[in-house]
């Protein structure tokens, strides 16, 4: 390879802007085609997060509507007991459950920043040459566990 | 037993909610954004409103302004249940007039614990 044709070389003097640009452009494709690769992948991510998330919380409610026909039925016996007992353990299992609601969050938010940074990649540069550096944006989510959140009360 | 509005764009979350607190004897009306939850609230009266912050068309800042400024929920307790938990939130959540912000995940005993507490001030 010519040392002047490197992805990301300075373009050399007297060559211009177009030839600068294509520099440019020559280094950012494969850069732009692995954010988009990534974007399709968390995508597919989202698409099953909510498949099983949907799914989950169908069985979820269809064993809570069983335990409530249970403990009608069996009201004032033993069973009657074990099904109380049964919706307490469940009812344990609904912090874990949200972890659907946390990481679609998560995965929406990094989906925009790759979007928008796939974007940028495949802009024109400004009047500069260059275009403005993108702002991150705060993810919605800060927790890295799912153990039970803070409370205040104001 | 309380009436309470639970708002939350997320399916999965409204059903936890509406599932523990329907569990302590409490009936859940569901609403899924701001928007929702104001129009709901036309015509139903509720004790608390339980709402998340980070929904498409209404947010839960912005409903809890709405809801301030209205004679009939002035003093009903709305509670922030959300994933945002920085100080910068909490303080325009109390500022907006929110009774409480609470972080995700919830834990279900300390969720129907606050909503006695809420309800008992």
């Amino acid at each position: 390879m010519h040392s002047d044709d490197r992805p990301g070389k300075p373009a050399a003097a007297g060559r211009g802007t177009t030839a600068a640009r294509e520099l440019s452009s020559g280094a950012e494709r494969p850069v732009r085609a692995g954010i988009l690769a990534a974007v399709a992948d968390l995508e597919r991510l989202l698409q099953l997060l909510d498949q099983a998330g949907g799914d989950l919380m169908d069985r979820f409610s269809g064993f809570d509507q069983l335990l409530g026909e249970i403990s009608r039925d069996a009201a004032q016996t033993p069973l009657a007991r074990h099904a109380e007992a049964l919706r307490a353990e469940l009812l344990g299992a609904t912090t874990a459950m949200q972890f659907q609601d946390m990481s679609t969050q998560l995965v929406e938010h990094a989906l925009s920043e790759l979007r928008t940074l796939a974007q940028r990649l495949g802009d024109e540069p400004g009047p500069q040459g260059r275009s403005e550096a993108p702002r991150v944006r705060r993810s919605p989510v800060s927790q890295s566990g799912i153990g039970a959140g803070s409370i205040d009360l104001f | 037993m309380a009436a309470i509005l639970a708002v939350d764009d997320s399916a999965s979350i409204r059903q936890m909610v509406s599932f523990t607190l329907r569990s302590a004897g409490h009936e859940v009306i569901e609403a899924i954004d701001g928007q929702d939850a104001v129009d709901k609230l036309r015509y139903n009266a509720v004790d608390v409103i339980l709402t998340d912050q980070n929904m498409p068309r209404m947010d839960g800042l912005t409903l809890v302004r709405i809801l301030r400024a209205r004679e009939d929920c002035r003093n009903v307790p709305i509670l922030i249940l959300t994933t945002e938990s920085s100080d910068e939130m909490k303080a325009m959540g109390r500022e907006a007039g929110a009774t409480g912000w609470l972080v995700k995940p919830f834990d279900p005993e300390r969720l129907i614990n606050v909503i006695d507490t809420v309800m008992s001030r």
